[in-house]
C-alpha cells in the first residue's frame, strides 16, 4: 500500500502510517473480514480484549439500537490467550505496515500482568492496550480502573515485565477521568485511549424487566460523540502523553474534531459495523484536508485549547 | 461477501405489510447460497443507525430478491423506497442451508417447514433442491389469509405444498407442526420460523437432521461484534456461536433452545 507520509504519525515510540485505528471489540482479531475491510488500511488495529482463559461472554440479548447509538453487553467473549497465540497471531505475519495493538483484560491485576508478560515476547505485537474500562463484566476492567491502588499495581506490574508500549483505555464512567488519566501517566502509561462506552440501560416494557441480563450496557455510536469529544479535549489539556481519541467518530470531520481537541490519533469502532468503507473515507479525507490546508503532516493540525 | 450500492429494480406490496424487493447486484448472484442473507443500510444518514438483515428469497443473474414484513422503524422506512433509488448492501452473508448430496440423498424426499415470515427464507432453498431434480414436500404455516404473502410464488413451483393457518381461514387449521408427517426418520428437514416451532421439530424428529435458520439481533452482520449469538453444544461444551457468521443455519441437534 502506498505510503501516505502526510498521515504518518508517532505516538511516543509507536509509529503509525496513518492516525486511524480500529477500536477494540469492533474488528474481531483483525483477520476475519478481509473481503469487506482491508485490515492494512488502518494505521493500527486493536484486537478484541484477550483474557488468560477463553470467555463465553454475556447471555443474550447483547445488542440494542438506540437513537444514533448502540447499547452493547457483549461481555468480553474471546478465544483466550492460548488460541490467540496459536490461531490468530500467525495470521498477522502476513500483514505488514499496520500496527497490532493487543487489548488485554482480566478479573485481577495479576491476570493482566500474566497475559502481557507472555505476549511481550511476540515481535509482531506492537503495543498493549489495558482494558480497565469495559462496563460489561463483573470483575476486573472498570473495577480496576476505578481504583487508584489497583491501577498503580497494574501499571507498575505491566511495565516491569513488558517492554512494549502500554496504552491505557479510559472510561467516561470513572468518578474523575482527568484524575485517572494523570495517575495512569504517573504510574507509567505511555499512551491513553479514550473513551470506552458510556453505561446506559433499557427496560423492556412488554416483559416488565431490564432488556439486558446485566441490567446495564455500554453505549457507543454517534450519539456519544459530543460527550466523548469534551472528555478527550479535557484529558488532552491535562496530560503530556499522547492520546488516542474515540467515541462516535463516523467520518473525516469527526476525526478532525478529535485531532483538533488534541488527540494524536483517532479510533473508529461502531462506524466499522455501519459502513466498512469508513476507514477509506477518513484516510482519504484527512489526506485531502492536509493538501487543501497546506499542512505537511496531520500532526500539525491546529489544536483548540 | 461484498459491499455494493444496489439499485432498486422493483418494490411491490405482496399483501398488506409484506414487501417484495428486488435489488441489482453487479457481480453475479450465482455465488449466493440458499439460506444466506444481506445487511441493508436503510438510509444514508445514521438514522436508523444499524443495517437490517434480510434473508434472500430468490436470485436472478444480476439481481436478488428479499421478501420482508414491516415490523418496526427500519422496515417501515424501507417499504417507502422507490424503484430507481439506491441501497447500500453487504452480502451474501452467513452459511446457508446444508444441501450437500449426502444430506439430500435420503430414502424419502426432503421436507421444508416454514412458520410465518420464515417461509421466505425457504423459497430459494426449494428452487435449488428442485434444480437438482429432487422432489420436495413443503409445509408452511401462517396466522390467517392476510399473511399468505408468498402463496402465488410457491404455487408456481411444482412442489407438494401443504398450508396451515391458525384460524383455519385457508388450508388446514392449526400450526405448521400440526400438518407434518408423523415419521421423518428417512428424510431431512429444512426449517425457518419461530423458536417454538424449532423446539417442536427437535422434540418430534429425534432421528432427523433439522437444518434451522435462526435470527438474532445484529449490529454488524458479518462476524466482528459478537452480538448475535446463540448457545450450542460443541465437543461436549456449551459455547456461543454467531448467527451471522457460524449460522444463520444450524443443525438443531446442537442448539440449546
Amino acid at each position: 500500500m502506498e505510503q501516505k507520509s502526510r498521515l504518518e504519525i508517532s505516538l511516543k515510540s509507536l509509529r503509525l502510517k496513518n492516525p486511524v485505528i480500529a477500536a477494540s471489540g469492533t474488528f474481531g482479531y483483525g483477520d476475519e473480514v478481509q473481503d469487506l475491510i482491508n485490515v492494512s488500511k488502518f494505521g493500527a488495529v486493536t484486537t478484541k480484549t484477550i483474557t488468560y482463559e477463553p470467555r463465553l461472554g454475556n447471555e443474550p440479548p447483547r445488542l440494542l439500537e438506540t437513537c444514533g447509538g448502540l447499547l452493547n453487553s457483549i461481555g468480553l467473549q474471546n478465544v483466550g490467550l492460548e488460541a490467540f497465540i496459536n490461531d490468530v497471531l500467525p495470521k498477522w505475519d502476513g500483514i505488514e505496515n499496520t500496527c497490532l495493538i493487543v487489548s488485554v483484560g482480566g478479573d485481577t491485576v495479576e491476570e493482566y500482568i500474566r497475559v502481557c508478560k507472555i505476549l511481550d515476547k511476540f515481535k509482531r505485537i506492537d503495543a498493549f492496550e489495558l482494558n480497565i474500562s469495559c462496563p460489561n463484566v463483573k470483575k476486573g476492567c472498570l473495577a480496576i480502573g476505578s481504583n487508584k491502588k489497583a491501577l498503580k499495581k497494574l501499571l507498575k506490574g505491566v511495565k516491569k515485565y513488558a517492554g512494549k508500549p502500554v496504552i491505557v483505555k479510559l472510561s467516561p464512567n470513572f468518578r474523575d477521568i482527568k484524575e485517572t488519566a494523570l495517575y495512569s501517566q504517573k504510574f507509567g502509561a505511555d499512551i491513553l485511549s479514550l473513551v470506552n462506552t458510556f453505561i446506559g440501560m433499557s427496560i423492556d416494557v412488554d416483559k416488565g424487566y431490564y432488556y439486558f441480563k446485566n441490567k446495564i450496557a455500554g453505549l457507543s455510536g454517534p450519539a456519544i460523540k459530543p460527550l466523548a469529544l469534551k472528555i478527550v479535549h479535557d484529558v488532552c489539556s491535562t496530560v503530556n502523553i499522547p492520546v488516542i481519541g474515540m467515541g462516535g467518530i463516523m467520518n473525516t470531520k469527526h476525526s478532525l474534531e478529535f485531532l483538533m481537541a488534541g488527540a494524536g490519533a483517532v479510533s473508529i469502532g461502531t462506524a466499522n459495523f455501519i459502513n466498512p468503507k469508513t476507514i477509506d473515507h477518513i484516510t482519504n479525507g484527512l489526506e485531502e484536508y492536509c493538501i487543501k490546508n497546506n499542512i505537511e503532516n496531520i500532526s500539525m493540525v491546529k489544536i483548540i485549547k | 461477501m461484498k459491499q455494493e450500492l444496489c439499485k432498486i429494480l422493483e418494490q411491490r406490496e405482496l399483501c398488506p405489510g409484506y414487501f417484495y424487493l428486488r435489488l441489482n447486484w453487479e457481480t453475479t448472484c450465482s455465488e449466493f447460497i440458499p439460506g444466506q442473507f444481506v445487511e441493508i443500510k436503510i438510509n444514508e444518514s445514521n438514522d436508523p443507525l444499524l443495517r437490517r438483515p434480510f434473508s434472500i428469497f430468490d436470485i436472478y443473474e444480476n439481481s436478488f430478491v428479499v421478501v420482508y414484513r414491516v415490523i418496526g422503524y427500519g422496515t417501515t422506512l424501507l417499504s417507502k423506497k422507490k424503484q430507481g433509488e439506491y441501497l447500500d448492501v453487504i452480502g451474501p452473508l452467513g452459511n446457508g442451508y446444508n444441501l450437500e448430496e449426502e444430506k439430500l440423498k435420503k430414502e424419502e424426499s426432503p421436507v421444508l417447514v416454514g412458520g410465518g415470515t420464515g417461509s421466505a427464507s425457504l423459497y430459494y432453498c426449494a428452487k435449488k433442491i428442485i434444480s437438482k431434480e429432487k422432489s420436495i414436500r413443503v409445509f408452511l404455516g401462517f396466522k390467517n389469509t392476510d399473511d399468505l404473502f408468498c402463496l402465488k410464488e410457491w404455487n408456481n413451483l411444482s412442489v407438494d405444498l401443504t398450508i396451515a393457518t391458525e384460524d383455519g381461514s385457508y388450508g388446514k387449521k392449526g400450526f405448521v407442526t400440526d400438518i407434518l408427517p408423523l415419521n421423518l426418520d428417512n428424510s431431512v428437514i429444512y426449517a425457518c420460523g419461530p423458536k417454538e416451532m424449532f423446539k417442536s421439530l427437535r422434540n418430534r424428529y429425534l432421528q432427523t437432521d433439522v437444518f434451522a435458520s435462526f435470527e438474532e439481533y445484529m449490529a454488524c452482520g458479518f462476524g466482528i461484534c459478537c452480538g448475535c449469538v446463540i448457545k450450542v453444544i460443541e465437543n461436549n461444551q456449551e459455547i456461543y456461536k454467531k448467527v451471522c457468521k457460524d449460522g444463520p443455519v444450524f443443525n438443531l441437534q446442537n442448539v440449546i433452545l
